[in-house]
């Protein structure tokens, strides 16, 4: 097994404040990890530091290294990082355009030729399973679509410019149980092409999508392996209390 | 590769253009303050500057030239006052309305409207002075000069009116509904709320309100020209003819003064005393609201 | 005895707000009852004359006009590109403070200073004369600090999601303001410019200043002939004491407040109709 994404000894603080300790990890290609922890416990600042989307926010440091298919992030150009790990946010954030716009532009800007685009376009909403609903209003507003709808649709914008690894950022939180199936699904869809990470603090939805398991507590990595054992069998005494609903 | 470098060249070279525009603002100030300076510099070579700033008469333009500046300062402050009488307890009373009692159908047509107040030209209340306010005023004080500080003084305060009414209102609704809450929940009335609670909580707002406001009359330009007179003057009647600093500004350059003169150089020094007046009831607001603002 | 003094109160607020309106209803009513009659097609197809039955605004309209087009050519991309610097891409820094408070002091420098720094700069420095673009040059100034904060509460107002959706997708920072942040933020940029921009329309005092206040009879055809603008034409007529230009001037004044009219009605309706697309 190839690791795709590893961290060795990654730290990081906003400010003064330290969100993240020492976090060693490595997570498996064409696998999907779920990370899992209560609030502030530094799970969406550890994903959001894999694509260095928290470089835009003031006073962000960091420490240690993240490597992403062995290359070392902080020499990767952000641009071409995050072309090849894409993300999707926890609140569906579809650009307030057309459907097909949304997708477009990704490829757009990373310089596809412009009579690719439509077929792009395709391939992505079917892989998010979104070609059958929308295939006859492309031209619509995204921001008429349902909220399930805009999240699949961001998954279809993320896989437009064909990332290795996809990011998601507690990607159901907002959504309704159906809407949520409907996401599950497609990640189990996905992760034969992608490498997936999710940040979650919904624990059936770990241990339903999920081949590994992290948990984050503090800032720092508790404890990680496979989903089952992490589930069954914690090491941790605070693994479990939390997988019980202790505390969280 | 050669994309990338591309890009990262054109990222750079937009990221010193925006900040070339953002310093176009710093240039403005500079350029403002080193006109000011250099052209007032050259003034001071021929009036001494304490001769300026202390002299009680102003004749710049007859034999013998007096160059005391205090007159035009006598008579923009008669405007700020007369302004401000008006403005203030109506802006304040105007603004607590709006903000306590008012409902919001009432107040989303009330407050456009104000802003209308707001923006409408200088010119035009100073129109609105000789026509209607003048004449007017000549009905009840028959000796009042045509132009006069008193009229000017009104279409002033009616100017700054929204001003006040308007950032104390915005001040008055900042104060957080709790506050309010607490109050009601103990039984005061809604004139208690407002006096004892809303307004001291929101008192800075509304002080700097006031400071902004009438730094805005002493700036005032098109309706102290036309309705004040040209007459500087060591007087505190409000019916005789004055003239205000910026009313002063105007005369000289509507005149045929030629560039270099000490005339002309008269701009600049009295442009000088106007930009460092304002600029300081400008910083004195931005304090008290900055220094003052109550943490929720 | 508590509540008469609070029902007092309340009256006394009322009547202050209704003394403010009534106002603002005698000074357009004072306007309209000197001027309507004098408002006519020949009025507004003439030019400025020594007998007030044949004077017109033609070439004050037409000034205005240019000098509209000139100040926004010039103030626009310079005061939406400094706010496009604040917000984005400035850091928190010394000298990102000092353009801020320099921008809200500037807000607040009267406008014949403007003017001042018009006549000593782009009339005499750079030598354009009493031209419309020195005019407009002055002018832009003026309203620019305007521009600047209002265009950058709009962008401000731009969620924070888009722009990290556009971000994780690989777009740089410009790509991301002009794909995504400038067109949703463009209805809040328009509205503050066209408001900005009446403002500029309305000041008298630093045309006057940099000498726009002449006889003339033409209307421009560049850049850099002399012209007059609607409110000094209107401060020249009600300047002299003949009723008949008193009239004049109400009638001017009624025109200048038809086009600020359609101004800001023209950012109302670019308001609504773009807020109708953009719900976060």
């Amino acid at each position: 097994m190839t690791s795709a994404i590893q961290t060795i000894n990654l730290s990081a603080w906003y400010g003064n404040k330290q969100a993240l300790t020492s976090v060693s990890m490595s997570l498996e290609e064409n696998k999907i990890t779920a990370i899992i922890g209560p609030s502030g416990c530094g799970k969406s600042t550890f994903i959001r530091c894999l694509n260095r989307m928290n470089d835009l926010i003031d006073g962000f440091k960091t420490e240690g290294e993240i490597l992403i298919y062995s290359k070392d992030v902080r020499y990767i150009d952000p641009v071409e990082l995050r072309k090849s790990v894409g993300m999707v946010f926890q609140k569906p954030n579809p650009f307030p355009k057309s459907i097909y716009e949304n997708i477009a532009f990704g490829p757009r800007i990373h310089g596809i030729n412009s009579n690719r685009l439509d077929a792009i376009v395709e391939e992505s909403l079917r892989k998010a399973a979104l070609w059958d609903e929308v295939n006859d209003r492309l031209n619509d507003n995204a921001m008429e679509l349902s909220g399930g709808q805009q999240q699949r649709l961001c998954i279809a914008r993320a896989l437009a410019v064909k990332p290795k690894i996809i990011l998601f950022d507690e990607p159901c939180s907002a959504l309704d149980p159906l809407s949520t199936s409907k996401i599950e699904d497609l990640m189990l869809e996905l992760k034969k092409e992608y490498t997936l990470v999710i940040v979650t603090h919904n624990m059936q939805q770990a241990a339903r999508v999920s081949d590994h398991t992290a948990f984050f507590l503090y800032g720092k990595l508790i404890e990680s392996g496979e989903t089952k054992q992490i589930f069954k069998k914690p090491k941790e005494k605070s693994t479990e209390d939390y997988i019980i609903g202790r505390f969280g | 590769m050669d994309r990338l470098r591309i890009q990262r060249i054109r990222e750079l070279a937009i990221e010193k253009a925006l900040f070339l525009c953002a310093l176009a603002s710093i240039l403005t100030t500079l350029g403002i303050i080193l006109v000011l300076i250099f052209e007032s510099i050259s003034f001071f070579e021929e009036v001494p500057i304490l001769e300026f700033l202390t002299g009680t008469t102003w004749a710049p333009t007859y034999r013998p030239q007096h160059f005391g500046v205090l007159p035009l300062i006598n008579g923009t402050l008669m405007i700020a006052v007369g302004a401000a009488i008006i403005a203030i307890p109506l802006g304040i009373a105007s603004a607590v309305y709006l903000s306590e009692y008012a409902d919001l159908k009432v107040r989303q047509i009330v407050k456009p409207v104000l802003e209308i107040l707001a923006g409408v030209p200088t010119v035009v209340y100073g129109y609105f002075a000789i026509s209607f306010i003048t004449p007017l005023l000549r009905e009840f004080v028959p000796e009042a000069n045509i132009f006069n500080a008193a009229s000017a003084s009104i279409v002033v305060g009616i100017m700054i009116l929204p001003m006040v009414s308007s950032l104390s209102e915005d001040a008055m609704r900042a104060v957080p509904r709790a506050l309010r809450e607490g109050a009601y929940a103990l039984g005061a009335t809604r004139f208690e709320v407002s006096t004892k609670i809303v307004a001291p909580a929101a008192l800075s707002g509304i002080l700097a309100s006031f400071i902004l406001a009438i730094s805005r009359a002493v700036g005032e330009t098109m309706a102290v020209t036309l309705a004040a007179g040209a007459t500087p003057k060591m007087t505190l009647d409000f019916f005789e003819s004055i003239q205000t600093m910026t009313a002063f500004i105007v005369q000289v350059s509507m005149g045929d003064t030629p560039f270099g003169s000490i005339e002309y150089k008269t701009i600049f020094a009295v442009g000088m005393v106007l930009f460092v007046m304002t600029f300081l009831m400008n910083i004195v607001s931005m304090w008290i609201k900055e220094k003052y603002r109550e943490v929720y | 005895m508590r509540k008469i003094k609070g029902l007092a109160f309340e009256y006394i607020c009322i009547g202050a707000t209704l003394t403010a309106l009534f106002l603002l209803a005698l000074l357009l009513w004072d306007a309209w009852d000197k001027g309507a009659g004098w408002l006519s097609w020949r009025f507004l197809d003439s030019f400025p004359s020594r007998f007030p039955e044949q004077a017109g605004i033609k070439s004050a309209l037409w000034g205005s006009i240019w000098l509209m087009l000139l100040t926004a050519l010039i103030s626009i991309p310079l005061g939406v590109g400094a706010a496009i610097y604040l917000e984005e891409y400035a850091d928190r820094t010394w000298l990102t403070r000092i353009i801020e408070i320099n921008i809200s002091n500037l807000a607040g420098v009267p406008s014949i200073v403007y003017g001042i720094l018009g006549l000593a700069l782009f009339v005499r420095w750079m030598m354009l004369g009493r031209s419309l673009l020195a005019g407009a040059l002055t002018m832009a100034l003026l309203i620019l600090p305007i521009i600047i904060i209002s265009s950058q509460e709009a962008i401000r107002a731009v969620p924070n999601s888009i722009r990290e959706a556009s971000y994780a997708l690989g777009a740089t920072k410009w790509q991301t303001v002009k794909f995504h942040v400038l067109p949703a933020a463009m209805p809040g940029v328009l509205t503050g410019n066209i408001l900005a921009l009446s403002r500029a329309m309305g000041e008298a005092a630093p045309l006057i200043m940099i000498g726009a206040l002449t006889f003339i009879a033409f209307t421009p055809s560049s850049p850099l002939d002399p012209f007059t603008a609607l409110p000094i034409q209107i401060f020249n007529w009600a300047s002299r004491p003949k009723a008949e230009f008193q009239y004049l001037a109400a009638a001017g004044i009624l025109v200048l407040l038809a086009l600020l009219l359609a101004m800001n009605a023209a950012a109302i309706i670019i308001r609504n109709k773009y807020q109708k697309y953009i719900k976060w």
